[in-house]
């Protein structure tokens, strides 16, 4: 759906605001997870920036894309969440696991192995290394791990990173070089 | 490295998790929220500050001698909150299964969500009470119930409360300290739609079914709570199970969760999952014990429960047979199963004890020259070893036990030492 109407819109219907949770509802969750690495707090505050969306439209400006406005619209969102010591203590616990422990070597005994052949064997290491890679980014400080995911996940340039969390161009590069080589030196240890 | 980096930002780009974590259950919350902000707001319209001040003067705190200027703030400070508590209780009112609004509410003003109707024994809940009964139904059951009984049990010296009623699928108990008002014991139970179970449980789903390698596009059935707390603990504990099914019904799933965690995943496997040597063992002990020449494997399934510690895989032939094995943290079963072939035409009891008393009474040589060679066939063991033991209660069951090293096998037979289950292993 082009979005660009939005940009002279006073509010929004209910269809526009279901294309837009259609096509960007993963993108927020995702983030207010990358902020808050709770799955909770992200079920919550994803709905939350919608709301606020929708309330809001009329200071959409078309200055950004709609992903930026919706991004910068969810950090807030999740700042201004966090920053009550009330919910912080109270409203959410810790991140909830999202796999168990694989079973014991010996029920190898009973199953055949995925890697019966070459590409089941693959398909289990990129698996792994889905879980890998995101043990290691989310363990990042928060100041390298935002941007490294808006510019990797987001696809954010290095302006529009700027822009959205009102820091220099500069910062920006010098931060998500940082990251990358932060979660180079570590993918690069688990890997060998 | 420029190949690796791009590995790596590749797997970042596709997302931390498998499947979409922003599901149509919080598009149609956030939907449903702003028709009844568009409600609230049509609702108001033409209503003044005076009058919304006015509405919510009962709630209003007392003011003292201030400055005109702070008085005013005040006001549209209480009017502000007075509007909010008033849109709360509509919220609460009309949005019964609300996933966004009313669980905020009921974090902030947890006994603003009791339901406690009037003609009960009310006074006999302090504060505190109402507040652990709110908190332990909100976050142990995930609903309010009606309460529908407040009694005080004063021998015990507690305060009982009920909720929802014993004969239906919603039903609470709770216990409270009288004096405390601590929680004491607890008993719920809920049964719920798919649709009602947290989003927190579902979106471990696929990945809990992949864990054990079960096909992880299976789908919410049905959804079984229960809380307990027992007298001497410290908190209320649930377990819930969440049955999974295919959209051809002929898939099968479970899970049980502690509290947030999953301690026992079951699914089925594709047959294609069970290594060809697992598969030939299998099929030769269906042949040797059932004497059926060409089984055909046309199931597999695994439980994984990490509370009890095992880990069972089925494999079921010729829809008759079953081979299971369960391996443990110092276990390890096989078992060989068919149907269980008991006689089942009796008139009365006396027949069924003359049966078992049959049963029991079976030789143990006749009962060693059946088993003796599927025994030596399937597990490669010499029964000569093994001691036999009978028991009253389990007339069906011969129990084979070696001392040293340990070892038992348990055979089940009929009237014609038919055998009907052969496993090795400590049950």
């Amino acid at each position: 759906m082009d979005y660009q109407f939005l940009a002279q819109a006073q509010t929004i219907d209910n269809y526009t605001l279901s294309s837009m949770m259609d096509d960007y509802g993963n993108d927020v969750w995702n983030y207010a997870y990358f902020l808050t690495k709770s799955a909770e707090q992200a079920d919550e505050l994803s709905q939350e920036v919608f709301i606020r969306a929708y309330s809001g439209v009329a200071h959409y400006r078309g200055e950004c894309s709609l992903k930026t406005w919706l991004l910068t619209i969810t950090r807030n969102t999740t700042f201004t969440y966090r920053k009550s010591r009330f919910f912080r203590s109270s409203l959410w616990g810790e991140t909830l696991p999202m796999e168990t422990k694989r079973g014991g070597s010996s029920q190898r005994v009973m199953i055949a192995e995925q890697p019966a052949h070459p590409s089941a064997e693959m398909e289990v290491m990129r698996k792994e290394h889905v879980h890998e890679i995101w043990d290691i980014v989310l363990a990042l400080p928060k100041k390298f791990r935002e941007i490294l995911l808006l510019n990797l996940k987001y696809e954010l340039t290095t302006s529009e990173i700027a822009e959205m969390l009102k820091i220099s161009s500069g910062t920006v590069k010098s931060r998500l070089s940082r990251g990358k080589g932060k979660v180079r030196k570590q993918w690069e240890e688990r890997s060998e | 490295m420029k190949q690796k980096d791009e590995q790596w930002e590749k797997e970042i780009r596709k997302g931390p998790f498998a499947l979409s974590p922003f599901t149509e259950d919080h598009k149609q919350n956030v939907l449903q929220q702003l028709e009844l902000m568009k409600k609230s707001e049509e609702g108001s319209l033409g209503d003044g500050l005076e009058q919304s001040y006015g509405s919510s003067r009962p709630v209003r705190p007392q003011v003292g001698n201030t400055s005109h200027k702070r008085r005013l703030r005040r006001r549209s400070l209480v009017a502000g909150t007075g509007a909010l508590v008033i849109a709360a209780g509509l919220f609460l009112w009309i949005w019964e299964d609300g996933q966004l609004v009313k669980p905020v509410i009921e974090q902030v003003y947890p006994t603003a969500a009791l339901q406690l109707p009037e003609g009960l024994n009310t006074n006999l809940l302090t504060d505190k009470m109402k507040r652990n009964v709110a908190t332990t139904m909100r976050d142990d059951l995930g609903k309010q119930l009606k309460i529908t009984k407040v009694e005080d049990l004063t021998v015990s010296g507690r305060i009982y409360v009920e909720a929802g009623n014993e004969s239906e699928k919603e039903y609470a108990q709770i216990w409270l300290d009288a004096t405390t008002g601590n929680l004491r014991e607890v008993g719920m139970r809920r049964e719920m739609q798919p649709s009602e179970l947290e989003h927190r449980y579902l979106r471990q789903v696929p990945s809990l079914l992949q864990s054990i390698g079960s096909t992880p596009t299976l789908k919410p059935a049905s959804v079984q709570r229960f809380v307990s707390m027992k007298q001497g603990e410290l908190e209320p504990i649930s377990h819930t199970t969440l049955a999974l099914e295919n959209e051809t019904g002929d898939g099968y799933g479970e899970i049980v969760w502690q509290q947030d965690q999953a301690v026992s995943i079951s699914g089925d496997l594709s047959l294609d999952q069970v290594s060809n040597s697992v598969l030939a063992d299998a099929k030769d002990a269906v042949k040797v014990v059932f004497g059926e020449t060409s089984p055909k494997l046309k199931g597999v399934s695994r439980t994984k429960d990490d509370e009890i510690g095992r880990d069972v895989i089925n494999l079921s032939f010729n829809d008759h047979y079953l081979v299971q094995m369960i391996v443990g943290e110092e276990t390890k079963v096989y078992s060989v199963i068919g149907e269980n072939l008991y006689r089942s035409d009796f008139t009365n009891w006396d027949e069924v004890e003359a049966y078992h008393q049959e049963i029991y009474d079976v030789k143990e040589s006749i009962l060693r020259e059946q088993v003796g060679a599927m025994i030596k066939e399937v597990f490669n063991v010499n029964l000569q070893g093994y001691t036999l033991h009978r028991e009253v209660d389990n007339p069906g069951i011969a129990i084979f036990e070696l001392e040293s090293p340990k070892d038992v096998i348990w055979v089940r037979y009929n009237e014609d030492v038919k055998i009907t289950m052969i496993t090795r292993g400590e049950l």
